[in-house]
């Protein structure tokens, strides 16, 4: 069965740091990622800044344009979609209400551009819509003529929700929604988020840094390092027993406030690298505590590990036989062979 | 090392007050904070925003808007009245005595010096020594703070690092003078959480050789239960509850902190996809004076006499000091009911 999003063998290159002199270098954004979202589901993506996740988010919406590969959305590249159509299904939150919000439109006018662009609505329709999608945000009707500027940060970000939902999208991609608000209000905007996609049968791209927040909200789990799927499977896999030795590294730093949980041993080592000139072999290698020779020659296929899958070589014989049932572990193999 | 309670504390405040004059009148932004700070030790702030936990440490080293008015019962540091101290007098504490390392070092590192001229600035300008020696020190601080080949990063501007190694660097300025406390007002919120675990690692490990007192101000929970020996919980500038990091994160006693801890989401397996933990309504408005609790109106416990009389003051057994009508043992009770998820052990914890 196909998802209703399916991101099949993508990479999306810019070209950087061109001048008269110096020829353009090529930034390798996403490099070969594939990856299925079944309906009313919520895929998380995790990784550092620069691995590529908002890139992979922006090319979901039809804001960047792939160099190779396609999304589909509902069986259809989202390129043949129009703009209208396209924006009548899927929706973007972003991370900062206060600087996703046109600050000279009140909330009604700011909730209601999604119906304004797809046009063809009366008024009266509009303001209905709008009024009743401010009730399932949470947001007082008193608040309709308000600017963003006389709101607090979790009223900004249920204006944000309410635009993404005013057109009853089936998908919602939601770029770190939570990580500019304090903890208090993070908790109300997360208990909203999960409530609207039982009531809307919603499915969510939920992109984030936070694991603990990962974990609360979502059903899979994605890990990108440098434009690359290094992990993927359900939660209880993917954070309760990590394989990939990027994605234990991340689940041992991520601090608990539970008793006796203590500073990982620092350990010094190279930064993030360069994604204009990507390590050869697996890009992790450099950093990698269980790097072997083969990881700076070759990259890792991906394998299927329990009820994930997962690309790095140190599972490579050991991993389960029936890794051609998996079909993503079939479409990621296939997006890491240049 | 270490801490040595019985000696007089390092820093010593008492009945800390801040306001801003506005046009709709006064802004109380800290409304009465005591803490004191012993040498060695590590005190994490704790509170949202507009909770006053940073303005309180600008305050003590007199970065406050100049148009506030501060007042305090007491304002110690290092046996020196620092209160109502004269702008140079204050200079010559700052990046000497105490020094501060912000948020973001995008921000707070000047991005046409390199980053030899930023530290040896600092050593310099507090006359500790020649230019040779400042530029000795900035190396072996440097690699201290784990960055290789100093000497060529010495000729390096911000930009050519990345945010981790620039965080180590402004880490590496506020020692140069070995000051006597450091100021870190949420030093890794801008980082990645592999580089955020480092940047703390490195911090403890520092101020154990150093022999510094850190305020840590945090919003982050987790952040504070690995690292600080006592928390100040900070709601609407006053400081709510304050003790040992354990016994406040894992026995919180005002409802606001338990409020705080029980919001954030857990790396838990087993999950039951419960809704989160809120605390509801929102932060009261700072204008003007205030009779009662200021927590009242989101407190569970809250009665009506909240609204009526200031909260006491009290102080448990152990030294925890809180901020409620309640009594202790009322919140105990509260607090302890069987509805608490069992603490599940970190399993899976790689």
């Amino acid at each position: 069965m196909s998802g209703i999003l399916e991101v099949q063998e993508l990479r999306v290159q810019f070209k950087v740091g061109g001048s008269l002199l110096a020829k353009p270098r090529t930034l390798h954004a996403i490099n070969g990622v594939s990856l299925s979202v079944a309906r009313g589901e919520v895929l998380s993506i995790v990784g550092e800044s620069g691995c590529g996740k908002s890139t992979l988010a922006r090319t979901m919406l039809g804001i960047e344009t792939p160099t190779y590969g396609r999304v589909l959305l509902e069986g259809r590249p989202i390129g043949d979609y129009r703009r209208a159509d396209l924006a009548a299904k899927i929706q973007p939150i972003f991370q900062d209400p206060y600087s996703s919000l046109n600050p000279r439109k009140t909330v009604h006018d700011l909730i209601a551009m999604p119906l304004l662009v797809r046009g063809g609505m009366a008024r009266r329709e509009i303001s209905r819509l709008v009024t009743d999608t401010m009730e399932l945000v949470g947001l007082p009707r008193r608040m309709m003529h308000s600017y963003p500027s006389a709101m607090s940060g979790g009223q900004r970000q249920r204006v944000a929700i309410a635009r993404a939902i005013v057109t009853r999208p089936e998908v919602i991609i939601c770029d770190e929604p939570t990580s500019a608000l304090d903890v208090s209000v993070q908790a109300q905007i997360l208990n909203l988020l999960d409530d609207l996609r039982r009531q809307l049968n919603l499915t969510y791209i939920f992109i984030s840094h936070d694991l603990s927040v990962v974990n609360h909200i979502s059903d899979r789990v994605a890990v990108i390092y440098l434009g690359r799927i290094v992990e993927i499977g359900p939660v209880e896999d993917v954070l309760h027993n990590p394989r990939h030795p990027y994605t234990r590294r991340l689940r041992a730093s991520t601090l608990e406030p539970e008793r006796g949980v203590r500073l990982p041993k620092p350990v010094f080592q190279g930064g993030f690298p360069d994604p204009t000139n990507p390590p050869a072999g697996c890009h992790y290698h450099p950093r990698c505590s269980e790097a072997m020779p083969v990881c700076q020659t070759a990259a890792p296929g991906a394998l299927r590990v329990g009820h994930s899958t997962v690309a790095c070589h140190m599972f490579t014989g050991l991993a389960d036989d029936d890794e051609d049932l998996n079909p993503e572990s079939a479409q990621i193999a296939a997006g890491q062979e240049t | 090392m270490a801490i040595d309670y019985g000696a007089p504390p390092l820093l010593d405040i008492a009945g800390l007050h801040l306001s801003i004059p506005t046009s709709g009148g006064d802004l109380r932004v800290l409304r009465g904070v005591d803490y004191q700070l012993w040498q060695g030790e590590t005190l994490a702030v704790v509170g949202e925003s507009g909770s006053g936990k940073s303005v309180s440490s600008l305050a003590l080293m007199g970065l406050h808007p100049r148009r506030a008015s501060v007042s305090a019962e007491r304002m110690t540091f290092d046996g020196q009245n620092i209160l109502g101290l004269s702008r140079p007098a204050l200079r010559k504490l700052r990046g000497n005595q105490m020094a501060m390392i912000f948020q973001d070092p995008m921000t707070s590192l000047n991005p046409v010096l390199t980053i030899g001229e930023q530290l040896v600035e600092t050593y310099s300008a507090h006359g500790k020594g020649s230019r040779a020696q400042a530029t000795e020190r900035a190396i072996y601080l440097l690699e201290r703070v784990g960055i290789r080949n100093a000497r060529e990063r010495l000729g390096q501007y911000p930009h050519q690092l990345s945010g981790g190694l620039r965080q180590r660097v402004v880490i590496a300025i506020a020692l140069m003078c070995n000051p006597k406390l450091i100021i870190a007002d949420e030093p890794t919120t801008a980082l990645d959480v592999t580089v955020q675990a480092l940047i703390l690692s490195l911090l403890k490990e520092l101020q154990e050789e150093f022999g510094m007192a850190l305020i840590l101000i945090s919003h982050d929970i987790g952040v504070v239960s690995s690292i600080a020996d006592r928390v100040a919980i900070m709601y609407a500038g006053t400081i709510v509850e304050s003790g040992g990091a354990d016994e406040v994160i894992h026995e919180p006693l005002h409802p606001y902190t338990r409020g705080l801890v029980d919001c954030v989401p857990r790396l838990r397996p087993g999950r039951e996809r419960k809704p989160l933990v809120t605390i509801p309504g929102i932060v009261p408005s700072l204008l003007g004076p205030s009779r009662g609790c200021l927590f009242r109106n989101r407190c569970p416990k809250a009665l009506d006499t909240c609204a009526m009389t200031d909260p006491a003051v009290q102080r448990t057994a152990s030294g925890r000091v809180f901020r409620c009508i309640h009594s202790e043992a009322v919140l105990h009770a509260a607090h302890t009911r069987p509805a608490d998820p069992a603490p599940v052990a970190a399993g899976g914890r790689a």
